[in-house]
């Protein structure tokens, strides 16, 4: 009798433990340290970033569609992004955690029924980059590591501004898309969003910055009528060959007024770290900074 | 006038063929070997109940329709070998209600007759106008001109589109290699009383009868009306299933008996509507 | 019943030669319009410094803004407008139905699938671009409509037209739907927009290389004038009248769906332009469709010129798609078209 008592106090103790981790509750502002994660899933490719950044790339299990570095988190299976996200595949991957986007609301709803852990990104500026890398690293255990790392980006950023300090600011057109080829279609930001931030920091001036929205379909008299001195075009990296830069920066030429056109100050940018707003974000703003004020020209013309 | 020969006709009998050659003789058809023919200056009746083939005859007497047998000659000629532009010239039809899709004029309908007179990219001259004008006074629509078609009543829609008729008919023309000749002009009109009231009826009736009588215009018309056929026409057809009963002077070929086997009923019942 | 038709009282002339002085005041809209819109805009024009011959072209801002950004966008906007209302024109007849317009028998449909597909498959394709595949596409399905309403009538019945019309809308929507959910973020975007209707398109290249098919198209319209009165009567009533039915058929369906095919390839499937537009012209000058076919031309090329330069000013630097503008006009012109009726 008692030893049928005591297996069975034992396999309750047991079981409380086995259940335990699965049983709390979504606290993403824990006090103590939080329950570190194994098996994380991350449909957000910044978030992927930062979670191999700061060390937690052991714990990772699935990565988004749109994920592409770094290299070692490519070999995760896929489970989808933004729009599709695969639920499926996501639960089948045994998660603790799932990294989504704040406006997936459906998929969100469907991980707190199956009681699986959620972090929910918002995508914003570039101050809430290093904010998300501290709260990232708070809830996975990860503190220190994501202090340092936080740390060193605002020091990244800070020298790209003390670079540029006190040069005059070109006015830029940030084009995030267009019809290739031909110059219909053009979005640019407009003074909202991290693209935006980015820009200021690299010591330029966002020529759309009154209007205030994440993208603007600018049309070619608005173009003319802003005049930028500099026109910085972002594209995915896929398919992109010098030819296909150099014809797609010809195409400027349609509107010779402009002085980005007079003088050549056309660039077209694929490197991913421009789109990613995750750890090299840093990289990203030294990028633009070189190109808007070129380190070879005195720093007071 | 205008001859039919041995004419045989039926929807659909093309596809039909395609798709099973073996079964190509034996389509139920609308017309079965019918021949007519329609004397010069003559107003001829055709008779029979729904069904019988009245209409197709018609379309194929006009040139509308291609018979898969038989063949149609207007003043001896072929209708295969004449242009749309010539038939029209000489051979008119009227439907037995005109549905417009927009809103034009009296005088724009009946303006349109003279299609069949005009080159591709020419306008109606001084000639067109004088013959509408006179079309327009021969079927009493005459200060109707201005108004929109779908303002009449039927008896007025009636003579406009027989006016209409009468415009295209009219030989005048600025080109005198297109003035038809003296082979005289032919009216079809499908069961022209049809839709209407007694008074537009009685009047549709006497206009065709004057339009024949004063005009020198041959007339084919369908129609369930016996006393229309009785006292108008000068020769009736007797249709029935897409053959041709019988045909000739109405006092002859309109009996109790013809009626009966035409309309499928007593011919003690049909006797007191010929009275 | 004559009441003295010698009278030339009652009728001056043919009542064509009525119509002429309103066709020539529409004409005189359109080149007042294209001339004086592209002063109108968000950023105000020195109007000597836009003819200005002392500044070179590469630094004038005003005359840049005016040769490269608004004038050849008037000039799309005249040119899609006036294409547009031709194109209803003819289809309202064609399918004698004045509820018809360019986009009932599919043809924008297939334009869309195929500028959606570029936009999603981009680099793919190595030909030019948006425009060229949307003309790709109507052409698929101004074929596929054609075949359908062939297969079981010797003619061409308008019926069976407008049934393959409807099917082929119906289905290439889905299929629109389903190239949209295959594409990313960025390019349902694109793709979102081009389906708004876009005349912004800087340069003139768009409006040389459409200005051919809508000549010959208008080239066909021409001829197309008479017989569309007769059809107007019925199939039978134009036949008996002389008209080729059948030939005069398959002109207005080849010919304004190359006009409407060239129209969506330059700013996308604008709508109402193709029906408001007749309605109005009829209002003005009758049924005649020798008068009503030039007066839509005109009327149409004005009416989407003043549009387009609303939505470029209205709410700038933000643009409205042009289509949002010509809705709002529209909408409640056929309320009123429909309470006028009753």
């Amino acid at each position: 009798m008692m030893r049928a008592k005591t297996a069975a106090a034992i396999g309750l103790v047991m079981l409380a433990l086995a259940v335990s981790p699965f049983a709390s509750p979504i606290r993403q502002d824990a006090q103590r340290e939080a329950p570190r994660y194994s098996r994380i899933v991350s449909l957000v490719p910044a978030v992927t970033e930062m979670l191999f950044a700061m060390g937690a790339g052991g714990a990772v299990a699935g990565i988004s569609s749109y994920d592409r570095y770094p290299p070692e988190a490519l070999t995760r299976p896929k489970v989808g992004g933004l729009i599709d996200p695969d639920f499926e595949r996501i639960l089948s991957l045994r998660p603790d955690l799932v990294i989504t986007y704040g406006t997936q609301s459906e998929l969100i709803d469907r991980l707190r029924r199956a009681n699986i852990g959620i972090y929910n990104y918002e995508h914003a500026g570039l101050a809430d980059i290093t904010a998300t890398l501290r709260s990232l690293g708070q809830r996975i255990g990860r503190r220190a590591e994501a202090e340092r790392l936080a740390a060193s980006l605002e020091q990244h950023l800070a020298d790209v501004r003390a670079r540029v300090a006190g040069r005059p600011r070109p006015r830029t057109a940030l084009i995030i898309g267009r019809e290739l080829g031909t110059l219909r279609g053009v979005h640019a930001s407009a003074g909202v969003g991290f693209l935006h931030d980015l820009l200021e920091t690299a010591g330029g001036i966002d020529v759309f910055d009154d209007v205030k929205r994440q993208s603007l379909q600018v049309s070619t008299e608005v173009l003319l009528a802003r005049a930028p001195e500099v026109i910085l075009e972002l594209h995915p990296p896929e398919g992109w060959t010098p030819e296909k830069i150099a014809r797609e920066r010809a195409v400027w030429q349609q509107l010779p007024s402009l002085p980005a056109v007079r003088r050549g100050r056309i660039h077209i940018l694929t490197d991913h770290r421009l789109i990613v707003p995750g750890p090299r974000v840093g990289d990203a703003a030294r990028m633009i900074a070189d190109l808007l004020h070129p380190p070879s020209l005195p720093s007071n013309r | 006038m205008l001859e039919a020969v041995d004419l045989h006709f039926s929807y659909g009998a093309a596809h039909r063929r395609r798709a099973s050659p073996a079964h190509a003789a034996a389509p139920r058809s609308v017309v079965d070997g019918v021949s007519l023919t329609i004397p010069r200056g003559g107003l001829v009746g055709l008779l029979g109940p729904n069904g019988s083939g009245k209409t197709t005859i018609l379309r194929l007497l006009a040139g509308t329709l291609r018979p898969q047998r038989g063949r149609v000659r207007l003043g001896g000629r072929d209708l295969t070998v004449l242009s749309r532009s010539e038939i029209a010239r000489r051979l008119a039809v009227v439907p037995q209600e005109t549905q417009l899709a927009f809103e034009y004029t009296v005088l724009e309908i009946v303006l349109m007759g003279r299609y069949p007179h005009l080159g591709p990219f020419e306008v109606e001259g001084p000639e067109d106008l004088a013959s509408a004008l006179r079309a327009l006074e021969a079927t009493g629509t005459g200060d109707l001109a201005d108004r929109p078609f779908h303002t009449l009543s039927g008896g007025e829609k009636q003579r406009v589109v027989i006016a209409s008729a009468l415009a295209q008919l009219d030989p005048a023309s600025r080109h005198a290699a297109q003035a038809s000749g003296p082979d005289g002009r032919l009216l079809f009109l499908d069961e022209p009383t049809a839709s209407l009231d007694l008074r537009y009826q009685i009047e549709v009736a006497a206009l065709v009868r004057d339009l024949h009588a004063r005009h020198d215009i041959t007339v084919l018309l369908s129609t369930h009306d016996l006393h229309f056929a009785r006292t108008v026409c000068s020769d009736v057809v007797l249709l029935s299933r897409g053959r041709v009963l019988d045909h000739g002077a109405p006092d002859r070929v309109l009996t109790p008996a013809s009626l009966g086997e035409l309309y499928g009923i007593d011919p003690a019942v049909a006797a007191p509507l010929l009275r | 019943m004559s009441h003295g038709l010698a009278d030339a009282r009652v009728l001056p002339g043919t009542p064509l030669r009525r119509g002429v002085p309103i066709v020539f005041l529409c004409f005189a809209a359109m080149v007042i319009a294209v001339l004086a819109v592209p002063f109108v805009g968000s950023t105000p024009l020195q109007f000597t410094r836009v003819f200005s011959r002392d500044i070179p072209f590469s630094e004038n801002v005003d005359a840049q803004i005016f040769f490269v950004a608004r004038l050849p966008r008037a000039l799309a906007a005249a040119l899609v407008g006036g294409t547009l209302a031709a194109a209803g024109v003819v289809f309202q007849g064609l399918l004698r139905n004045p509820l018809a317009t360019p986009y009932t028998l599919g043809i924008s449909a297939g334009a869309s699938l195929g500028a959606m597909v570029a936009i999603t498959l981009g680099a793919a394709l190595p030909f030019g671009g948006v425009a060229s595949a949307s003309l790709a596409g109507a052409f698929v399905a101004v074929v596929i409509v054609y075949a359908l309403a062939r297969a079981r009538h010797s003619g061409l019945s308008t019926t069976v037209l407008l049934l393959a019309g409807v099917t082929l809308n119906a289905f290439f929507s889905a299929l629109i739907l389903f190239v949209q959910y295959l594409s990313d973020f960025a390019q349902t975007y694109r793709a979102l927009r081009w389906l708004m209707g876009d005349l912004d398109v800087a340069g003139y290249a768009p409006i040389l290389a459409a200005l051919p098919l809508v000549g010959i198209a208008f080239a066909a319209f021409a001829w197309l004038a008479r017989p569309l009165n007769l059809l107007s009567l019925g199939a039978d009533a134009a036949g008996s009248r002389g008209v080729n039915v059948l030939r005069a058929q398959r002109v207005a369906f080849f010919s304004a769906s190359l006009a409407t095919g060239a129209a969506v390839s330059v700013g996308g499937p604008i709508g109402f332009v193709g029906i408001i537009v007749p309605h109005l012209v009829r209002l003005l000058v009758g049924a005649d469709h020798r008068l009503v076919l030039p007066a839509s031309i005109f009327f149409g090329a004005s009416f989407l010129t003043m549009c387009d330069a609303v939505a470029r000013t209205v709410m700038a630097p933000l643009e409205l798609p042009v289509g949002i503008i010509t809705a709002v006009i529209g909408g409640p012109f056929f309320l009123w078209l429909l309470l006028r009726q009753r």
